[in-house]
């Protein structure tokens, strides 16, 4: 073995034994910590300028990389940061120095990636930092659980724009921004929102184009584009804000032949005629018809119906007759003298029918701003703030909004306010910032009652949580109010979130495989696997399994789709039962591994056509054990033609690979990666198993790094429970602080992360363990004081007309 | 309402024909010329410029992509531009611009995620997987912000892509980078529509917006007071915030003004084509894109925006193409070891955005404007911010400008330039809508398009 692979190679069992997560040594506890300027001198520098400078002086600047402004002196660990991560990431992989470069014996660079590490990363016990959380927006589906739980009507928020993603969540506060087109979206929203909970009984009237195209016939190919061949109808569902009288505006034309009569039209309402009108006029001026129709409140099906086909064949010179009819356009108008709508269940439920006997409508008003509010900004509401809503509803009401309308002005603002539509821990925790000395200030009760329901329901607090941090007796209840949250079915919602974006099962409903490869992969299929991943993780938040049982269970649930894909019979249970009925089965044998045998997993983890042993082995690194390997080095080697086999056959993927791992650059990385990926080649890209691929036999063979051989994923789980344990469990700690703080982590966390491990495991190592010890801790509770704010401008930028008009 | 129930042919009928009726004319503003008259925003030629910037991901097959022979003008297009060949006279086909910003410069690998977000702001994207993401202004927001008062919209962001996948995204870069194009402000990407009916309500007004006149003024009202009201919320609010959260909310309240301007505009403009109205997001990846195209030629048409993007898929895109035949996704198969199996893939892919590309030329080309055609008075910029998928590189990128630009362009030609910055496009491109700004991006130059 050349000496530049040995190192590599040491360096891949470093990585994958500690190095991404390093714990810092114990005596970096205990001891006072050296200073960084003293790290900096003694051992950083020299090492750089040694190893590393010849290539990267500000001459050579190899790979556009110069150390020389790193050291200029030991403030450069503050003010180049990001760069010296860099350093420390590459020299700590081993893929700096490069191979042919004069290489530190393994001692020399561990003391190296010690002292750089402990420099750029200093800890100190006696002023834990529990990081920064900025101001986070809704997520979309944040959205839309927060008004189904505050309001009791359910809303589709699919038309907002995509959240953007960091850290592998979609709840980042960095990177969630409120454009103009979400802004214009919440606007919207909040007036569907508040007409759906709060209806203006009297509804205004409006139009509608109900285009042809729009139209269903009554029967497979009928009637499209309105278009009517023959007899026959062609309906479509018309949804009446309310029961009153409608005005419709129906064009109908026919052919230029028609016959001895017109073409003859019936429209009727939910099956019921109202009337017969004629087609007689061509389709470029066709004929118009005012009808008027009563119309009941809610989803009614209006039909056009041809009743007078024609067709006489041509004959005696004669052209053929051929009577068609045409909808044109279908318009409607209304309502007109409507009944007043009755109020809706939610607003019984939020704030009754109107004033209660006694109680002036001003009264009413404000009592019921104060109801909707305090849920929707998740704290205790200010007199003032009613005030001042309660004067905007007024002046709604005063320019001739009825009682309900003006509500739903109130309404909407609360919806689109930036109290309501951020989670606004940080102005609560400066609320009791005492001093600038601190460096942690305890979030406040409402705040952290929010941090907790959004956190295990990505939900809003309910009322008893808001009840607790109003009477400041949350923190004493903080343990047993984490048992109430999961115990409810909204943490579901947790499970759904957390594991469909941890183990990216919820990629698995975009999945498009090779339809001629999987013929069986439909999305339903793909719903029921994710489901599949899905109930397998929410088992354990149900019972005390320890969480190395994630990598080791022997059963799953199943329900008939999930069974079939098995290749196993439907589950007694579920026999006749519809697809979605789970129920708990044990794996077969050769999946008896976990998250790992689960066919959800092997196919987010493949490509469309095709397994991957190295997206499988990143996967597994990354995901599981929080170890992704580093990135691909720039430019990659082209592997040549001539990578085909000697006899012009190709080469099998495994031995392409094998060959990949040849070169020195690769085989760093690959050496660690690959294996993995081959102990769970027995399953194809759809994750079902398989013995063969294109004719050859599967070699489901991979030898780690580490010396041990495995060959199926139960292999696998062994080695990872036997040996890297540690690692899983402290990936679990991550992921699980990630999604609950709602930013990424740091090294200022890994004090936390030791704890949270330390405790889940002393608690029997469960999920619910760990979830208990990331609300306990630091970082959960906490917040590091904010910076303060930059000075007021000497005059604040103009606004605009309208928002400085008041 | 059904999603099936309105196919891209209904619509494009319903589209097509208004492209010809004369009412259709009432939905292009008078007041829009006037304004952007007086504010001197007309190309010299007296026409109103439109521009548009569209995405390929992952580079493409360079030895099929590029022109085969011939000079400057008789060049001979390769077999993946074939579909181009009725619009030659119309193209200019630019090799030598690069993004040296989309380099590493140190940062290590990323180069998908580099690629998209430099392609239009032409700066370094700050390695982050979420903390303070920062690129750059894009340069379709700098003619927006210059030039997109008085239209509906200051800008159109458009994209055909698949609906985002979870997880991590290209080598420690934040997904942002990779999924936006383009970015208000150095750390705030515009998200794009990828739904042809938002797009459609967003031009023309939802259905919802036909109530009654009293009733809608009355709703303007209410909602401008809501309005004032939740800005006066944000700015209390702000007092007591910290300076990365009065960050998030400055965006806030720009996004509530943008809203508060653009709501202003949509009563000037207010008016209902009464046309059919696309439904949703098409199955079939190439009807959504024609969709797509249809809706940003009624945008120019209507003179609705300066200024649009259009992202065809993400960078980096997993994207399969069973109508192709292709079952391997895009990003799989760009790393093609030179295998020609692989390549050929990629050479069909590359032809089939041409192909659409090729469409929304003839589209332009379709709808006369003053005494030519809508394409006359266009910028199309086609092109990727990668050359080479399985190289990762960022030179002599595929760049396809088309449209007469109101008069600015020689098109039909065959362009062959010494390496220099895709900034000095973007300058020139500035210049053209009236910003008169010093540098964009890392532009050394302008780049002359006569």
């Amino acid at each position: 073995m050349r000496a530049s692979t040995a190192l590599a190679l040491g360096a891949c069992l470093a990585l994958v034994g500690a190095a991404a997560h390093q714990t810092w040594p114990r005596w970096a506890w205990q001891l006072r910590p050296p200073a960084p300027e003293i790290a900096f001198t003694d051992a950083v520098s020299p090492f750089v300028a040694r190893y590393c400078r010849e290539c990267h002086d500000d001459a050579t600047r190899k790979g556009g990389f110069s150390l020389e402004p790193l050291l200029a002196g030991a403030g450069s660990l503050r003010e180049r940061r990001d760069a010296w991560e860099r350093v420390l990431q590459h020299v700590q992989l081993g893929l700096m120095p490069p191979p042919e470069a004069p290489a530190p014996v393994p001692a020399a660079r561990a003391e190296f990636v010690r002292w750089l590490d402990h420099a750029l990363h200093p800890i100190d016990p006696k002023r834990p930092d529990p990081g920064r959380v900025v101001i986070r927006r809704l997520s979309r589906h944040e959205y839309a659980h927060t008004i189904r739980d505050v309001l009791g009507v359910e809303f589709d928020a699919s038309d907002f724009p995509e959240d953007d993603t960091g850290y592998g969540y979609d709840h980042i506060g960095d990177v969630l921004n409120t454009s103009p087109l979400l802004f214009e979206r919440l606007l919207a929203a909040a007036q569907t929102i508040s007409d759906a909970v709060i209806p203006d009984p009297f509804v205004p009237s409006r139009a509608w184009s109900l285009p042809p195209e729009g139209w269903r016939g009554e029967r497979p190919g009928f009637g499209e584009g309105g278009h009517l061949w023959s007899n026959g109808a062609v309906t479509r569902v018309f949804d009446a804000p309310a029961t009153g009288r409608y005005r419709a505006v129906i064009a109908l034309a026919q052919d230029p032949r028609p016959g001895p009569e017109p073409a003859r039209a019936r429209i009727a309402v939910d099956g019921a005629p109202v009337a017969e009108l004629l087609g007689d006029a061509p389709r470029r001026r066709p004929r118009r018809h005012t009808l008027d129709l009563r119309l009941e409140r809610g989803p009614q099906t209006l039909s056009v119906a041809f009743i007078n086909d024609y067709h006489k064949p041509a004959a005696d010179g004669q052209p053929a007759d051929d009577r068609n009819l045409h909808l044109v356009s279908f318009d409607l108008e209304g309502p007109f003298d409507a009944e007043p709508r009755p109020p809706s269940a939610a607003q019984l439920a939020l704030v009754g029918a109107g004033p209660s006997p006694g109680q002036s409508e001003e009264a009413w008003i404000r009592a019921s701003l104060a109801r909707l509010a305090r849920p929707l900004f998740r704290r205790e509401v200010a007199p003032e703030e009613i005030e001042r809503l309660a004067a905007l509803v007024a002046r709604a009401r005063a320019e001739g909004a009825t009682r309900e309308g003006a509500l739903q002005v109130g309404l909407q603002a609360l919806l689109v306010s930036p109290s309501f539509l951020y989670r606004g821990e940080a102005s609560a925790a400066l609320a009791s910032a005492p001093a600038k000395a601190r460096s942690a200030v305890p979030l406040s009760d409402a705040a952290l009652a929010t941090r907790l329901s959004y956190f295990l329901w990505a939900g809003p607090p309910d009322t008893r949580l808001l009840d607790l941090a109003r009477d400041g007796r949350l923190r004493p209840a903080l343990a047993a109010e984490t048992d109430r949250l999961l115990a409810d079915p909204r943490a579901r919602r947790f499970i759904a979130s957390f594991a469909g974006q941890w183990l990216l099962v919820r990629n698995l409903r975009l999945r498009e495989p090779d339809p001629a490869l999987f013929p069986d992969w439909t999305p339903g299929l793909a719903a029921s696997l994710e489901q599949e991943v899905l109930r397998f993780v929410g088992d354990f938040l149900a019972n005390q399994r320890p969480v190395t049982e994630l990598l080791t269970a022997t059963d799953t649930f199943m329900d008939a789709r999930v069974a079939a894909h098995y290749g196993l019979p439907a589950p007694a249970a579920a026999t006749a039962a519809e697809p979605g009925d789970f129920v708990r089965a044990a794996l077969p044998e050769g999946r008896r591994a976990g998250l790992l045998g689960l066919p959800g997993v092997l196919a987010v983890s493949s490509y469309p056509n095709r397994t991957s042993p190295v997206l499988r082995g990143k996967f597994v690194l990354e995901q599981l054990l929080g170890t992704p390997p580093p990135p691909p080095p720039p430019n990659i080697p082209s592997l040549a033609e001539e990578a085909h086999g000697a006899d012009a056959a190709p080469l099998t993927l495994r031995a392409r690979l094998e060959q990949h791992r040849a070169a020195p650059s690769c085989a760093s990385c690959h050496a660690f990666i690959d294996p993995l990926g081959f102990s769970l080649e027995g399953f194809a890209a759809d994750g079902r198993v398989r013995t063969s691929e294109g004719g050859r036999p599967i070699d489901t063979e991979g030898r780690l790094e580490t010396g041990e051989t495995v060959r199926s994923p139960e292999d696998l789980a062994a080695v990872i429970v036997a040996t890297r344990a540690d690692l899983f469990r402290r990936q679990l700690a991550t992921q699980l602080l990630t999604f609950a703080l709602g930013r990424g982590t740091d090294y200022y966390d890994r004090p936390a992360l030791d704890r949270i491990v330390q405790e889940a495991r002393a608690a029997g190592d469960t999920l619910p363990a760990y979830l208990h010890a990331i609300v306990r801790s630091l970082p959960f509770q906490h917040q590091r004081p904010p910076e303060p704010p930059p000075p007021a401008p000497a005059s604040p930028p103009p606004l605009p007309q309208t928002i400085a008009r008041r | 309402m059904n999603s099936s129930a309105l196919s891209r042919r209904h619509f494009l009928r319903g589209a097509g024909a208004l492209l010809t009726l004369p009412f259709f004319e009432s939905l292009v503003p008078g007041a829009t010329l006037r304004a952007a008259e007086r504010l001197g925003r007309l190309a010299p030629s007296g026409e109103l410029l439109r521009t548009a910037f569209l995405y390929v991901p992952i580079g493409v097959y360079n030895a099929h992509w590029w022109p085969t022979a011939g000079g400057e003008h008789d060049f001979v297009l390769g077999d993946s531009l074939a579909a181009l060949e009725p619009h030659r006279d119309q193209i200019q086909i630019i090799a030598g611009l690069g993004h040296a910003n989309a380099n590493a410069n140190g940062d290590g690998a990323g180069d998908h995620a580099r690629a998209s977000a430099t392609f239009l702001t032409g700066m370094q994207a700050r390695k982050t997987a979420g903390r303070d993401i920062r690129v750059g202004r894009s340069v379709d927001q700098v003619i927006a912000a210059h030039a997109g008062a008085g239209h509906r919209l200051p800008s159109l962001e458009l994209s055909c892509d698949a609906p985002r996948l979870s997880g991590n995204c290209d080598s420690g870069y934040s997904c942002a980078y990779q999924f936006n194009l383009s970015w208000r402000t150095e750390n705030q990407p515009v998200p794009a529509e990828r739904n042809p009916r938002l797009v459609f309500e967003r031009l023309f007004g939802a259905a919802d917006d036909r109530l009654d006149a009293e009733a809608r003024a009355r709703r303007a009202a209410s909602r401008s007071s809501i309005l004032d009201f939740v800005a006066d919320d944000a700015r209390r609010m702000q007092r007591s915030l910290g300076a990365a959260d009065r960050d998030k909310l400055d965006d806030y309240l720009e996004s509530l003004r943008a809203v508060e301007r653009r709501l202003a505009a949509f009563d000037r403009f207010g008016a209902d084509p009464a046309t059919a109205m696309p439904v949703g997001v098409p199955g079939d990846y190439e009807e959504h894109m024609r969709l797509m195209a249809d809706l940003l030629v009624l945008a120019f048409r209507t003179r609705s925006t300066p200024v649009a993007t259009l992202m065809f898929s993400a960078e980096s895109s997993g994207r399969t193409f069973p109508n192709l035949g292709i079952t391997e996704g895009h990003h799989s198969l760009s790393h093609h070891e030179k295998r020609a199996d692989k390549l050929e893939q990629i050479r069909k892919i590359d032809a089939f955005y041409a192909r659409q590309f090729a469409y929304l030329i003839g589209r332009l080309r379709e709808v006369p404007e003053g005494r030519g055609t809508l394409l006359d008075n266009t910028l199309l910029v086609y092109g990727s911010g990668i050359r080479d998928g399985d190289r990762h590189d960022h030179v002599n990128l595929p760049v396809i400008l088309a449209g007469g630009a109101a008069g600015a362009t020689t098109p039909g030609r065959y362009r062959k330039l010494s390496p220099r910055p895709m900034c000095d496009l973007y300058q020139s491109i500035l210049r053209l809508h009236g910003v008169d700004t010093p540098r964009f991006g890392d532009s050394a130059g302008v780049l002359p398009l006569g």
